[in-house]
């Protein structure tokens, strides 16, 4: 049987975590290649349809990467998306996506180590819950 | 917050005693049209916009049914401000939407006077009828849900209203309260002080609210809130996975009634219905070829809850979404019970309070720093 | 019409194709929907790489082109001017997917990369078929330049600047411009002296007629976008009226004041002279002095001042010869004694003070938690002594708006101070100083006129001779996980300074000992420097120095000297700690303002660590200096002369494309919420009263997406990240 393989579905604002990304790329850091990046403009520009859409395609984890409060490019947007993404966690929490698949991180754009760690956290924790629901009924929504 | 006056008559006069009350109101130049429950010809009960009092003759305001939520017709009437002076005839899940509309622009309160009404409950419209049609009186209704029964034979209210624990309705300048009070009797009290205002130039017999109103209300808040908690955990045990969720929507067809009853789904064009939601060919070939089937119409699932996201911070619970279903899915408690959970997490009551922002309007630097776990 | 899509896999040459089967993914996209090209190449980027997808345009009739390659944030641009040129819209036509940052770099395994670059490519495609036509509008550029630092970076970008023609605010927060450069004393390796080549500068910039001069001023906030800054600016009263000082200082030479007698605002001050009744000789010459009578007593009888006459000018201090008078508050707090910043906290200052003899602008200040006039109405020495009745107490503070272009934020870096390094005894000894200094006891217009003394251990504001041995300890607070992992750069090579300094002031026979981890002299002429100082006896001890004991009259400086294995504990009179070259405290709130981001270490962060030295990720917003990291002189006058052209480029062609990736909002579906408006960042979101929705102004607007973030409705969008481009990009990473 072969090993169960978590997807995750990553969405990096331009300016701290996708800048990060490159960084961790530029510096050969290793990291599982489970995680897969959207490109946005800012944290705040992940709407909530994203989220839902990912996890309704089977995505057995998502990933919003933001800048640390206080140095987001456009300001507060981070702010923003935290919010959101706290409002999210209960809808999906409601619905037995655990709060463990559904990470919110601020990553600044000179952490390409910081990176590296949650995408290798990230996948150990998913490979050991196990599929999402959704993955593992393999439904459509 | 003082005045309080009083309303008196015989059995099957309560109609007879309102419509005055209300007439009053247009009478003394104190509303130049109202919004109230107003009887057909065909024995239902209709929201109303009446400018003449003659219209008034066949006011129920206590029938047990509400056809569409309040706060999406008071926001049609005042989103675009006319001017007049409305007055409006609200329950408890009513005036909450509508606080909520108010916030989100949709609604303009300067000229409203705004009257809430104790709740028992309705009965969803086709049971209305019926029971109405078996000669139930609102008057009956209301004698029958003072013992504690609010069924009609086999016919009970709707789900969403066994489980309201907002039998009265906050936010109000008046209030036309009978839970505490004798049959026969009918409180009309002035919750601000515009309403204090309204009673003096009526000119009603004042007196006092019985003492024992703030027990009853207390106790029928006591069993709602442990019907809630009951109807909530038995849907929250059955239905706690996307593939239960699914299952549950199977009848569901993309009509979007639910959202058009919803008074907080307050967007003109709904975004499913717009060209983001517009698929290729290909694009369905693809999804049904990774899950080897699609139900279709596609997007169910992804709908409801991103409708449980847009409006879960404003969710009241009135339970229209229920009463629009044309398959008969119980859509409440999918949004009741996912509100509850989000408006707790913000610290926030739907409708509790015009000044308190919506949790998603605001932001601030130091909060929900659990979110992320992360400290520098 | 059917989509045309022409997928490219670049190769780079081995960088991709080591780890990602790239034949394998092109023949693998060829399947993919409204895919009719599909190839692998070695460098995309090329000139060839780039005709190759001109030309496929052409012969396929191609509507879309996907490249799989490096980061957009490298090579975005080069492949929408490939488009362009093959005829269609870059931003309709054109996805870049990353499988060389994202992939090849980072996946060990050849199967998942592949898989995980197929992936991508997959999402890309799905993607691309969404994204409609844009137009960057473009924008006219105002020429004026702002720069944020007076120091060598601010002044040489300034002079730039100007020279083409064009004007520059330069806004300085001190009062006066040169910065840290003008406070030292000789150069390396050429023993400029500092003073000599950087006043010049100065007066450059004062004289200048296209820039104005903002200093003892501050930046409050900047709005706007590239080409098109405002800017408001904050100038702090000095009490001088700047249009009748000649410059004299006559002020600051009759200011009594020397202690913050006022802190904090207080406008009654909590402080009073009183004479100690033991040790006063009834000598009378205080009471004789006093200018309010405030001192009365019998001769040879103790003297009592009267603290409600007394103005706290201090002048009986200074004149008793048995040291009988203090000045304290009510639980007998002595005040903080105004210390000179130019002199490194070495001697104090008065009220009014001008901070060196050559400062631009040649003005004094007039410190309001000091001056006795300002707050109370009475000494008014300087005002006395104000020939040309410049002082004026009842200035306030002024806010300008300015209209720029472009800005340059040079603000330079503070040495880090080692009072928290218990063990270096930096506050206990008073011979153990940092860089800034012995810079300062060293140069000529500094509190010893150049001679290099010791202070005596009694009274630190004393100095006294010449040491006789000196140690010079490097990274201190470099190279350190506790403090700073980074080299500050500068220090090996003043240390080497300093040493030969030492040799040259003090005498040869001066023992003079270096304690360093590693010697950094890789500039040019640095190395011969090196060899130069070594050759004057000077003692290199290879490791640094962990401790710095007092030992009677003498320092004990401890240290592993590494190349024979030994630990040495060497007595010295003096030690100087080559102190860390650090962000300043304030860099957090200024990145802020302008939208910089900061690194990892602290300091302003560029945009490519090799590529792009000065700029930012503000557009419009550049940065040169020791504010983007530790470096010498040479090396910060060539990134202010980067950062001018880079301001030049901007002003000379007059105007500027901007993004068009902002946010439009779709009347038809806007319900008119309004809760966008609220959080936009930046104000660009209005509501139009008539037709009760929200409109965006284009030109504001960042394209941050806060407002499409959140408009349930769908009604604001991001141009270029629209739901249905994201959505699809989702549908094709996962269902495949």
């Amino acid at each position: 049987m072969s090993e169960f393989e978590p997807k995750i579905v990553a969405f990096f604002c331009n300016w701290c975590t996708f800048t990060a990304a490159d960084l961790a790329g530029t510096s050969r850091l290793s990291y599982p290649h489970n995680l897969k990046i959207i490109r946005v403009m800012c944290s705040g520009m992940v709407d909530p349809k994203y989220v839902l859409k990912a996890f309704l395609n089977g995505a057995d984890g998502v990933l919003i990467g933001g800048c640390w409060p206080g140095d987001c490019h456009y300001i507060n947007g981070n702010l923003k998306a935290r919010r959101r993404v706290a409002m999210l966690t209960e809808v999906l929490r409601a619905y037995g996506i655990d709060e463990q698949r559904f990470w919110l991180r601020w990553i600044a754009a000179s952490d390409g180590n910081m990176l590296q760690k949650i995408a290798k956290d990230m996948t150990e924790k998913l490979r050991a819950m196990g599929p999402s629901a959704v993955h593992a009924a393999q439904i459509a929504g | 917050m003082s005045t309080c006056c009083k309303l008196s008559f015989e059995q099957g006069g309560m109609n007879k005693e309102l419509a005055n009350f209300f007439k009053g109101l247009l009478e003394k130049d104190i509303v130049h049209a109202l919004l109230v429950p107003v009887s057909t010809s065909t024995g239902m009960v209709r929201q109303t916009l009446v400018r003449s009092q003659d219209k008034l003759d066949t006011i129920d305001p206590f029938a047990p049914v509400v056809p569409v939520n309040g706060a999406k017709l008071v926001s049609s009437i005042t989103a675009h401000p006319s001017g007049k002076k409305l007055g409006v005839l609200l329950r408890s899940c009513e005036m909450r939407a509508l606080v909520e509309l108010v916030k989100l622009k949709q609604a303009d309160l300067s000229n409203v006077l705004l009257i809430g009404m104790d709740c028992y409950g309705r009965f969803e419209n086709q049971n209305f009828t019926k029971v109405r049609g078996e000669g139930q009186t609102s008057e009956a209704f209301l004698a029958s849900a003072r013992q504690g029964t609010t069924a009609a034979g086999e016919t009970d209210v709707a789900g969403a209203c066994a489980i309201c624990e907002f039998p009265s309705t906050d936010n109000v300048d008046l209030h036309l309260s009978l839970m505490g009070a004798e049959p026969g009797e009918m409180y009309i009290q002035g919750i601000s002080d515009k309403g204090d205002q309204v009673l003096k130039i009526l000119g009603l017999q004042t007196a006092k609210i019985p003492a024992k109103r703030t027990t009853v209300l207390e106790a029928l808040i006591k069993e709602r809130t442990k019907n809630r908690d009951q109807v909530l955990g038995a849907y929250r045990e059955t239905t706690g996975s996307i593939p239960a969720l699914s299952d549950y929507l199977s009848s569901c067809v993309n009509c979007y009634n639910c959202r058009v009853a919803c008074p907080v789904c307050y967007c003109k064009e709904c975004v499913f219905l717009t060209d983001t939601f517009r698929y290729t060919g290909d694009q369905f070939m693809d999804r049904s070829l990774f899950t080897g089937a699609l139900t279709m119409p596609a997007d169910t699932l992804f709908y409801h809850l991103t409708r449980i996201s847009h409006i879960g911070t404003s969710c009241v619970g009135c339970g229209q979404c229920t009463s629009a279903c044309p398959n008969g899915i119980d859509l409440m408690p999918i949004f009741r019970s996912a509100a509850e959970k989000i408006q707790e997490r913000f610290d926030y009551q739907a409708g509790r309070s015009l000044e308190e922002p919506q949790p998603l309007s605001v932001f601030f630097d130091n909060e929900f720093t659990d979110v992320t776990g992360q400290v520098k | 019409m059917s989509e045309r899509i022409g997928f490219y896999i670049c190769h780079c040459g081995v960088n991709i194709a080591y780890r990602v089967r790239v034949k394998e993914v092109a023949e693998a996209m060829a399947l993919a929907p409204n895919v009719v090209v599909s190839r692998d190449y070695l460098f995309m980027c090329s000139d060839p790489g780039q005709e190759l997808i001109e030309k496929d345009i052409k012969e396929y009739d191609l509507t879309r082109v996907v490249v799989a390659s490096c980061s957009p944030r490298m090579h975005e641009k080069t492949f929408q001017g490939a488009c362009k040129r093959g005829g269609l819209n870059p931003y309709r036509a054109f996805h870049m997917v990353c499988v060389r940052e994202h992939v090849s770099w980072v996946t060990e395994n050849e199967d998942e990369a592949t898989k995980k670059a197929m992936i991508l490519a997959r999402a890309g495609i799905a993607r691309v078929v969404h994204q409609h036509d844009l137009f960057p509008p473009t924008f006219d550029v105002c020429s004026n330049s702002l720069i944020v630092g007076g120091g060598i970076a601010g002044m040489q970008a300034a002079l730039d600047i100007a020279s083409a023609g064009f004007k520059v605010y330069l806004v300085e927060k001190a009062p006066t411009i040169g910065g840290h450069m003008l406070q030292f004393d000789k150069t390396f390796p050429t023993l400029d002296c500092a003073a000599c080549i950087g006043t010049p500068k100065m007066v450059s910039v004062g004289q200048n007629k296209n820039i104005e001069l903002l200093s003892y001023s501050d930046v409050l906030d900047i709005s706007g976008y590239i080409g098109n800054f405002t800017v408001r600016v904050k100038k702090r009263p000095r009490y001088i009226d700047m249009n009748k000082c000649t410059g004299c200082g006559d002020c600051a030479t009759v200011c009594p004041v020397s202690y913050k007698l006022f802190p904090a605002g207080a406008k009654v001050t909590p402080y009073h002279y009183e004479i100690d009744p033991e040790k006063c000789i009834g000598c009378t010459l205080c009471a004789r002095k006093c200018p309010e009578k405030a001192i009365t007593g019998e001769k040879k009888k103790a003297h009592v001042i009267d603290a409600s006459t007394c103005i706290r000018c201090g002048l009986c201090q200074t004149l008793c010869k048995k040291d009988a008078i203090r000045i304290v508050d009510e639980e007998g707090n002595a005040p903080q004694p105004l210390l000179s910043t130019w002199d490194a906290g070495l001697v104090t200052r008065h009220a009014a003070n001008i901070a060196f003899p050559q400062a631009i602008p040649q003005a004094p200040t007039i410190d309001p938690e000091a001056c006795i006039g300002f707050n109370t109405g009475k000494c008014m020495k300087c005002v006395a002594a104000c020939k040309a009745e410049a002082i004026d107490f009842s200035q306030k503070e002024e806010i300008v708006e300015l209209n720029v272009g472009s800005c340059i934020l040079a603000t330079g870096y503070n040495p880090l101070n080692p009072s928290p390094m218990k063990e270096l005894s930096y506050d206990a000894c008073p011979n153990v100083l940092t860089n800034l200094e012995f810079e300062r006891l060293s140069n000529a217009t500094g509190p010893t006129s150049g001679k290099i003394l010791k202070r005596d251990l009694n009274n630190p504001k004393k100095f006294t001779e010449p040491p006789k041995s000196v140690a010079i300890l490097h990274c201190i607070g470099s190279r350190d996980i506790r403090y700073h992992e980074y080299c500050s750069r500068t220090c090996c090579m003043y240390a080497l300074k300093f040493a030969h300094l030492i040799k040259d002031k003090c005498g040869h026979d001066t023992e003079v000992y270096n304690f360093y981890i590693d010697m950094r002299c890789f500039g040019k002429g640095y190395e011969e420097f090196y060899k130069r100082v070594q050759s004057e006896g000077v003692r290199m001890i290879r490791g640094k120095a962990s401790e710095i004991k007092k030992s009677g009259d003498m320092l004990i400086v401890r240290a592993e000297d590494t190349l024979s294995a030994r630990i040495v504990e060497i007595p010295v009179e003096m030690a100087i700690l080559c102190t860390a070259m650090e962000p300043r405290e304030d860099l957090g709130q200024v990145a802020r303002t302008f939208g910089v981001t900061v690194g990892g270490d602290g300091f302003f962060l560029e945009e490519h660590p090799k590529l792009e030295p000065v700029s930012t990720s503000s557009s419009g917003v550049f940065i040169a200096g020791a504010c983007q990291g530790p470096k010498d002189i040479p090396d910060t006058v060539a990134q202010a002369k980067a950062a001018a052209a880079e301001c030049l480029s901007l002003s000379a062609c007059g105007k500027v494309e901007v993004s068009p990736e902002v946010s439009v909002i779709d009347p038809d579906i806007c319900v008119g919420c309004q809760i966008c408006i609220g959080l936009c960042p930046y104000g660009a979101i209005t509501f139009n009263e008539l037709k009760k929705i929200s409109e965006v102004n284009s030109a504001v607007c960042k394209g941050c997406g806060s407002c499409a973030g959140h408009c349930p409705s769908g009604a604001a969008k991001v141009q270029h990240f629209t739901d249905k481009q994201v959505l699809a990009e989702l549908d094709g990473m996962m269902f495949n």
